[in-house]
């Protein structure tokens, strides 16, 4: 498969939704909760997300069960050196993948998931 | 041994503690060490796909391997670490003191990875090291735990 492209059409303001499992989920020193930087990680480099204007958020909570929505911006995950790319699954065209920037190393990789983790905040 | 025979030789021969060490000592009987460890046990009952995104169940070597590492670096000035179950069947700890911040990551395959968290500001690459803890782990991990409460 050839390596995945940042898409532009994906507008830097465009709000994007993650599952993070509640297990996934610490508090800071002030009470407020996060999402730890294991919730943007993945096996294959590639993170899952959702774009906020083209899916539902009850549906996105009904599909995962037992986890809060994280939201940030297309912006913020390219910021932490990311690519954003659509990836449609089973018909649900808003999917997207987060992927690192090509040549990235799995130390930055950590890193900048640890990032994204702290400019996420979690829906209520 | 117990503690209470350490500490009466220690008594005995009349050597003061050094500071740090009194802390590592007097840790056996910390508080949040049973608590954590049931936590940890506890990851071993989560279904596959815990997560959603197809994550296997936590692993047994992972979760004895966590285990092994909080009954090593179990002194009092440590507060109660988050306990996550990590994609791939890993088990994560992570300690918060102040800026300061801690992450292992457990790996089926006996692998300890670390996430250190030097400042606030997460924007400033040096402000973060990543590495994998290759040989005693436990040693290792009790140096980094030192250095975050300060007793180093």
């Amino acid at each position: 498969m050839p390596p995945r492209q940042n898409d532009p059409t994906i507008a830097d303001d465009a709000v994007l939704w993650r599952a993070v499992p509640e297990l996934q989920i610490c508090k800071e020193d002030d009470g407020r909760e996060r999402a730890q930087k294991w919730a943007f990680e993945s096996d294959d480099n590639e993170v899952s997300a959702w774009i906020a204007a083209e899916t539902d958020l009850g549906r996105l909570r009904a599909r995962f069960p037992h986890s809060r929505i994280a939201e940030f911006t297309a912006a913020q995950a390219r910021e932490c050196r990311n690519i954003v790319a659509r990836d449609p699954v089973e018909g649900d065209a808003s999917h997207v993948v987060i992927c690192p920037l090509p040549g990235k190393s799995n130390s930055q990789i950590k890193k900048d998931a640890r990032r994204l983790a702290s400019k996420a905040h979690l829906l209520p | 041994m117990s503690y209470a025979v350490l500490e009466r030789t220690r008594q005995q021969l009349g050597e003061p503690a050094q500071n740090q060490w009194s802390k590592v000592t007097s840790l056996f009987a910390a508080p949040w060490v049973l608590d954590a460890l049931d936590r940890i046990a506890g990851l071993a009952r989560l279904p596959r796909n815990w997560d959603g995104y197809g994550s296997p169940r936590i692993d047994p070597g992972a979760i004895a391997a966590a285990r092994r590492f909080v009954a090593s670096v179990a002194f009092e000035s440590l507060p109660l670490p988050n306990v996550s179950p990590v994609l791939g069947g890993s088990v994560g700890l992570q300690w918060r003191y102040g800026e300061k911040e801690l992450e292992f990551t457990f790996h089926p395959n006996g692998e300890v990875e670390f996430l250190r968290v030097l400042g606030a500001d997460l924007d400033r690459d040096e402000n973060m090291e990543t590495g994998t803890l290759r040989h005693e782990p436990e040693m290792a991990g009790l140096k980094f735990l030192l250095w975050m409460t300060g007793c180093r």
